[in-house]
């Protein structure tokens, strides 16, 4: 049993000042709002320190293509079908990635990796801790999101390759018809063979994992809707530059938004609204939002910082922290185990010098099931 | 209490009959309420005063790419034209359109309230077509499939070294997909597991739920679509025509209606050889059912104004042009229960202008759609064109 006592604990839903945090077999047995403490237990005081949550990233390719790697060692896109519901980011994953190890130094112990945003369906995205365990030992969820892309990525990557989809019309279509076989398939009664990639469409048409889609542009975002109000599937839109220009259609709709990368200029036309101030106007309209660093595009280990920047920029403080912490959870149906510091909860903990809004705090102590990994 | 709103005095263009003058027209909920002589203005109606300006229904464009090629972006904001597969009829205009781009800006501030945006004419079978409000609210969907002849398949595909490349090649594609469809419409009747996501969308046109839409400029194209067209008995339309004069009796026998335009370019093309300003004027001679088209972003929106114009000058008479501007659109999008005219229960998309649309120096003062004010004209810094 390990004790953590004193400082502020961001619990997930607010703060707890001069509590107690107790730590067995990896996981959280309890929080003490006082400290009154058994005289047999390892304490670690944390006077004047904030504690936190694990901080989880909702969005990334972290180990699917290895900083300082060279571009065609990226195994984030496999663009060479507009269709792959049936590849796994998982199986690409390496986890010596220089990445993870600054990841984990930074306060980031569980990310979801997902394919890219080449084909109109991507693939099965997984949610990891950035432990050092065996592959099989880090998966938390195995599938938790179906990986979907519509605007200037698909139709872009494909008119390299001169072929279907090269318009945000075909994009559409490429998707309308997969999930259309899929429902077909889903209503056959006698089925002679599986199918791998309607398997897996399936199973977001089941409400079983969400539709995880990149949008950037109002046109896209509504493509979005429709497609989810003639499928029914659960959608979380990914990046959603324009989203804040038409907030009041999506409340209710999606189940939320996965803002980011920010930290940088708008690379292209489609993301030309992207900016900090987007979280704190979506949240504003009542729309759950999470912030991601789309690793590499923005570095994961400063995501406390994105989050920072949002709070800056108008979001308030505590919707700003679960946005890296509890929301996110959420998003990627493990928050049961992460996300928060609650009883019950695995022991993902991050021991911060001071608030982790401010720049000159550092991370002093990571726990990852309840192991000291900094 | 119910919204109301008047406008007042002015010479209103009902398109039923006659234009009246100094009438009030009445909006409720949208909708026109009433276009009268006269009457006691009730209170709490809000009150446009029109005195001296005039008054038209909302301005048609049946055939455009508003929002599909994307105003000062190139190949991320294009999305018109699939050219990867010359049939295409599973994909939609709808999931290209960005209802944000500048170019549904400037049709409001033009006037132009409704707009058919349909996929361009790479492929001999482009895809569905969308007619919608400018300020975005969605009319029907699809609103036809969009086809082509001619030309643009010819050009596109032959430079893939693919089929087609000759005008041979794009009415056996034609042909051949049509036939494949009336297959697949007696196959699915035996049995409910076949099912063709691209062909699924030609079935409406054999069950005339919407027309074809076919791009055609040459006579030889036209009367390929209309043998073609007779031959499977699909409802269609000719898109822009350009040269229908040579054969608008036909046309009219046949009762093909004809999108008209861009009638403004260069002959920047072969098949554009013979325009024409007097194919409109030769269309009412021979009582052929047209509405002109900028074909934007070929011509802006505003160029609809300067066709109607330009076709005026050289004969068409100024009654046929403004129904070519209006109720004729409505007509050929099958919406003129809707759209098209000022009459009790039809949609309140009202322009007014300072002075008649065929007086090249008018301005718009005022759009609304669906009652809605979209667009005022205040000051010189307002004009979006």
């Amino acid at each position: 049993m390990i004790v953590l006592k004193g400082g502020k604990i961001f619990t997930g839903e607010e703060f707890i000042e001069n509590g107690a945090i107790f730590i067995e077999n990896g996981k959280i047995v309890k929080v003490l709002r006082r400290k009154r403490l058994p005289s047999n237990v390892e304490v670690i005081d944390l006077k004047g320190k904030y504690i936190l949550p694990g901080f989880i990233d909702p969005h990334t390719h972290i180990g699917m293509r290895d900083e300082g790697a060279p571009r065609d060692y990226s195994d984030v896109n496999e663009a060479t079908d507009p269709a792959t519901p049936h590849i796994y980011a998982i199986d690409a994953y390496n986890p010596l990635d220089p990445a993870v190890e600054k990841a984990l130094r930074n306060g980031v112990t569980t990310v979801f990796i997902t394919p890219g945003s080449a084909n109109p369906i991507g693939g099965i995205g997984s949610v990891i801790k950035l432990k050092k365990a065996s592959i099989s030992e880090i998966i938390v969820k195995k599938e938790a999101g179906l990986k979907m892309a519509l605007g200037e990525n698909p139709k872009l990557t494909y008119r390299e390759r001169k072929s279907f989809p090269t318009t945000r019309m075909a994009t559409a279509a490429v998707i309308r018809e997969w999930f259309t076989k899929a429902q077909r398939y889903g209503e056959e009664k006698k089925r002679k063979e599986k199918d791998p990639k309607l398997e897996n469409i399936l199973k977001a048409l089941r409400k079983e994992i969400p539709c995880r889609i990149h949008c950037h542009s109002v046109q896209d975002i509504e493509t979005a809707l429709r497609l989810r109000e003639e499928f029914g599937f659960e959608m979380i839109l990914e990046h959603a530059s324009d989203a804040p220009l038409i907030a009041d259609k999506l409340k209710g709709k999606v189940k939320g938004i996965v803002v980011g990368p920010l930290f940088g200029v708008s690379s292209k036309p489609e993301s030309k609204n992207l900016s900090f101030e987007n979280p704190a106007r979506l949240s504003s309209h009542g729309i759950p939002i999470a912030i991601t660093s789309d690793h590499p595009f923005n570095a994961i280990y400063y995501l406390n910082l994105y989050a920072a920047m949002s709070f800056k920029e108008g979001l308030d403080e505590i919707t700003a922290l679960k946005a890296i912490t509890s929301t996110p959870a959420e998003f990627l149906g493990v928050s049961d185990r992460v996300g928060y510091i609650k009883k019950g909860y695995d022991a993902d903990i991050v021991v911060f010098s001071g608030h982790p809004f401010d720049i000159m705090s550092r991370v002093e102590m990571v726990f990852i099931d309840g192991v000291r990994v900094v | 209490m119910e919204k109301l709103l008047i406008v007042k005095g002015g010479k209103i263009f009902t398109m039923e009959g006659a234009p009246l003058e100094g009438g009030y027209l009445v909006i409720k909920n949208g909708k026109i309420e009433d276009v009268t002589e006269r009457m006691e203005i009730p209170n709490g109606a809000q009150v446009i005063d029109a005195t001296g300006k005039y008054i038209y229904p909302g301005f048609i464009d049946i055939h455009t790419h508003t929002g599909l090629w994307e105003e000062g972006v190139n190949i991320e904001g294009s999305d018109g034209n699939e050219a990867t597969d010359p049939v295409t009829p599973h994909v939609r205009a709808i999931d290209g359109i960005n209802f944000y781009d500048d170019g549904f800006k400037e049709a409001v501030s033009s006037g132009v309230t409704t707009v058919n945006i349909m996929p361009g004419s790479a492929n001999v079978i482009g895809g569905q077509g969308v007619a919608t409000k400018t300020t975005g609210q969605i009319l029907l969907n699809p609103s036809g499939i969009k086809m082509a002849l001619g030309e643009n398949p010819k050009r596109v595909y032959s430079s893939q070294k693919k089929m087609p490349s000759t005008r041979l090649g794009n009415a056996a594609i034609l042909r051949k997909t049509l036939l494949d469809t009336l297959n697949y419409i007696e196959k699915k009747k035996k049995d409910k597991k076949v099912f063709d996501f691209k062909l699924e969308p030609l079935v409406g046109l054999f069950e005339g739920k919407y027309p074809a839409r076919i791009h055609s400029h040459r006579e030889d194209d036209i009367l390929t679509a209309l043998r073609i067209m007779k031959e499977f008995g699909i409802k269609f339309v000719i898109e822009h025509s350009t040269e229908g004069h040579f054969i608008a009796e036909i046309l009219a026998k046949e009762e093909v209606p004809c999108a008209l335009g861009p009638t403004i370019t260069t002959r920047i093309k072969q098949e554009l050889k013979f325009r024409t300003p007097e194919t409109a004027k030769v269309y009412e001679e021979k009582g052929v059912l047209f509405a002109f088209t900028t074909d934007f972003p070929v011509l802006p929106h505003y160029g609809l104004f300067y066709s109607a114009q330009i076709a005026v000058r050289y004969g068409l008479s100024e009654e046929t042009a403004l129904k070519a501007l209006t109720i004729n659109g409505a007509k050929i999008l099958g919406l003129d229960h809707k759209i098209g005219s000022l009459k009790k229960g039809k949609d309140a998309d009202i322009v007014i202008t300072d002075r008649e649309i065929f007086d090249p120096r008018f301005l718009v003062m005022m759009t609304i759609v669906d009652g809605e004010i979209a667009y005022e004209h205040k000051t010189r810094d307002d004009l979006y064109i």
